[in-house]
């Protein structure tokens, strides 16, 4: 059989319709991508930047961290005079422009109580001559304060001066570099155990809603169409409700004098209120509730293409239900199970505002704590490396299901 | 009961009834007795209940009034999975997630089998359908063919005495169909199982089976041999339903046990075999099959004759079909095959066209409804 080829004149011509297919395709997505880059991309690169790039203090004093670029971290000397010269020029710069509390707080960061020495410093300096301080701002520093002859203030200082470090990092993991450059851990552990604590209440959420939500989704599955559809109404009401009304619900239940309580108390069944807001209970059964839908379409949607023939087939073969149910009918269900749980247990893991409501402190989950350093302690490359560390626990997570599971056995509806 | 009679009437449908909605019955007084080692198979359009009488047989469906027993014992009370019924579905009902091998086990592993024995049966039945080599293929990498064969041989791994077959062949196309229907009928042979067979396709039906009972509405219309229920239908739904058949409308005239005389519209009085003639001056329907109409020429003329307008001939390979018109408008088919004789005819006109007595087949006319399901 002869092959053909196509004239340079024709390949030319499909290449152009290969080409304006391309464009049409890219203009129809185009302003879906730029949305998704303003609103999603770019501040979560932000975010994970921020978790490392620290230019503040080398913005605040650069001079004095070229001059203390030569000055070995491990010598039992001061810097030389020439960059404790320097210094003070700076600082008086700073305490002038009234910038010298900023780097009082990132000092005091990595060195607890340098604070008030920067401060006090500062204030001293203001007032002496910027062409004395340039020959003898050291003598006048060392005279300010004596804690400025320790090693530690300097180290610290140069330690916050470097633009890109990993020091988030290590306080999001409980570790702590001592003076001498060693990695340790910390004392307290706070950070670890916060997202030990909300996987396994992701993983108790997770449990919950596969438990509660596979028998109903069986039942809507194999119901008749109409009493199939009115039920899939209620299952999906809580979406149609805010969110914040559902989590104020919760805290009308439980709270103290709330409906259980006083209803379990008028039915004599408890004595006396059970403690059940602000818990990690209440969290765990106020985020199972929000998140069911997610595990009944899914594994809804899943049942609904099972042929009941195989079911019959099993039992036609000589299998009892139970058996054949659970060899035959469970297995067929995996990729919407598998779909439902992936979906709870990473919407879960990250959830905000509903441990924030009813969690209390025992109830909290890493993104509260997230939420605290963006809000309260200000310390937004320490929030930035928590939500970093969190991005890195899902996608491993995500990584781990796709070997077991496959993602290719997903079914989300 | 006598052994014989035991073996005559293994399967027994007695006066079964099923309503799904407890208003409208979907099988209405269905009786049907099924020899051991007997092939019958349910035949009729869909929604007339045929699958609805398999599944109560293999216990999916329970029984609204009548019973079916088995071997003498009705099965009222019997689980589905105690029946030891064997049952092929329309869509193989292969477990996905098992490969071949394991999907044979599954009956004989059920059963706590031996290992060593469940893996010999299972090298056999692979062996009886000619698939020795898939044992450890997922069914979704089988062709429908091959996927049809392995649940086949999965219904009848752990020895059934009846199997079930619910369309199995209706998602093959036609070749494969035809090789299919070669092989279960030779497992059947082999094997001497009891096979109740369910289909739409008369063809399918008239080469596979011992037995047809023609479904329509619920009701059993006839349920005899292929050979007798092409040639001597019991009523209009069943000629029309087994094969082409050409309907031309008249009046009884005269009617004994044996024969009709019928007038059609034109006057033209013609005889034709009494299978269920309504009463002297009743309409009728007078049933010819295309095969047994002849165009008359010189010298050859049966025992009845009438004229039609030509219309048109489609050509369709093995054999020529004519179309006439008679004079009220009714149209005739002829079939006629493709040798030297066949003749060439003027567009228009006027033809004799002839058939023997015994060939027409004087029946009743059917319900407007019984028209609508049948077409």
């Amino acid at each position: 059989m002869s092959n053909p080829e196509l004239t340079p004149d024709e390949v030319k011509q499909a290449d152009r319709n290969r080409r304006r297919k391309k464009l049409m395709a890219i203009a129809f997505v185009a302003p879906l991508l730029l949305f998704i880059f303003v609103t999603f991309v770019a501040p979560i690169g932000t975010m994970l930047y921020r978790s490392f790039y620290h230019p503040t203090v080398s913005e605040l004093i650069p001079e004095t961290l070229d001059q203390l670029d030569q000055w070995e971290e491990g010598s039992s000397d001061l810097p030389p005079d020439q960059a404790l010269n320097t210094f003070a020029v700076e600082l008086q710069a700073l305490a002038k422009e009234r910038l010298s509390g900023k780097l009082a707080e990132e000092i005091n960061r990595a060195l607890p109580g340098a604070s008030s020495l920067i401060k006090s410093t500062a204030r001293k300096m203001r007032r002496a001559e910027t062409e004395t301080l340039r020959t003898e701002g050291a003598q006048l520093l060392l005279d300010a304060h004596p804690k400025w002859k320790q090693l530690d203030v300097w180290r610290a200082m140069k330690s916050s001066g470097a633009v890109l470090k990993d020091d988030f990092y290590l306080t999001a993991l409980d570790l702590e570099r001592t003076p001498e450059g060693e990695v340790v851990q910390r004392d307290t552990q706070i950070y670890l155990q916060l997202y030990w604590k909300s996987l396994k209440i992701a993983f108790y959420i997770t449990a919950l809603t596969a438990l509660i939500g596979f028998p109903l989704a069986w039942y809507l599955a194999n119901a008749p169409s109409r009493v199939a559809n009115t039920l899939m109404i209620f299952v999906l009401l809580p979406f149609w409700t805010s969110l914040l009304v559902r989590t104020t619900a919760w805290i009308a239940l439980l709270q103290t004098n709330g409906v259980i309580n006083s209803t379990l108390m008028s039915l004599f069944i408890i004595n006396e209120p059970l403690e059940m807001l602000y818990t990690q209970f209440a969290t765990v059964i106020a985020m199972t509730h929000i998140l069911l839908p997610f595990m009944i379409l899914p594994l809804y949607s899943v049942m609904k293409g099972i042929d009941p023939s195989y079911f019959r087939a099993a039992l036609s073969l000589g299998a009892k239900p139970i058996p054949a149910f659970i060899r035959i009918y469970m297995p067929m269900t995996v990729p919407g199970l598998s779909a439902g749980a992936l979906l709870v247990f990473i919407i879960s893991i990250g959830y905000y505002i509903t441990p924030a409501l009813v969690g209390g402190t025992e109830g909290q989950m890493i993104s509260n704590i997230i939420a605290f350093h963006m809000q309260s302690s200000n310390n937004w490359e320490l929030a930035a490396a928590l939500g970093s560390l969190l991005l890195l626990l899902i996608t491993v997570l995500y990584w781990l299901y796709d070997r077991l599971v496959g993602i290719s056995n997903l079914k989300l509806g | 009961m006598s052994g014989s009679e035991i073996n005559d009437k293994y399967v027994r449908f007695i006066n079964v009834k099923k309503s799904y909605d407890q208003k409208s019955l979907v099988v209405k007084d269905f009786n049907l007795d099924i020899r051991k080692g007997e092939f019958v198979t349910l035949l009729g359009p869909s929604g007339s209940g045929k699958t609805t009488c398999l599944m109560m047989l293999a216990g999916f469906e329970d029984v609204t009034s009548g019973a079916i027993e088995i071997n003498g014992r009705s099965v009222q009370d019997v689980a589905p999975y105690h029946r030891n019924i064997g049952m092929v579905f329309q869509h193989y009902a292969l477990f996905p997630h098992m490969t071949i091998g394991e999907n044979l086990a599954y009956p004989l592993k059920v059963r706590k089998l031996p290992a060593s024995e469940v893996k010999q049966k299972v090298k056999d039945a692979l062996a009886l359908v000619e698939l020795d080599a898939f044992a450890g293929r997922y069914p979704g990498q089988l062709s429908g063919g091959q996927k049809q064969r392995v649940a086949l041989a999965r219904s009848l791994i752990f020895e059934p005495s009846i199997v079930l077959m619910d369309e199995p062949l209706g998602a093959l196309d036609k070749n494969l169909r035809e090789h299919m229907q070669y092989e279960i009928k030779r497992l059947h042979e082999q094997l001497g199982f009891t096979a109740i067979y369910v289909t739409h396709d008369q063809t399918e039906a008239l080469t596979m089976s011992d037995r047809i009972a023609v479904f329509n509405d619920g009701v059993v219309q006839q349920c005899s041999h292929p050979s007798a229920l092409y040639e001597t239908p019991a009523n209009s739904f069943v000629a029309d339903f087994i094969g082409e058949n050409n309907h031309i409308h008249g009046t009884v005239d005269a009617c004994d046990d044996k024969l009709a005389t019928i007038s059609l519209s034109r006057g033209d009085k013609v005889t034709a075999l009494n299978i269920n003639c309504p009463p002297v001056g009743e309409p009728c329907i007078l049933s010819v099959r295309p095969e047994n109409l002849f165009i008359a020429d010189a010298g050859r003329e049966l025992d009845n004759v009438i004229t039609a307008k030509f219309i048109t001939r489609l050509y369709v390979g093995d054999a020529i079909r004519y179309f006439f018109e008679m004079s009220d408008g009714a149209e005739l088919m002829v079939k006629v095959l493709n040798d030297q004789n066949a003749p060439v005819l003027e567009p228009g006109s006027q033809t004799r066209l002839t058939w023997a007595t015994d060939r027409g087949l004087g029946l009743d006319k059917p319900a407007e409804k019984d028209a609508v399901t049948a077409a």
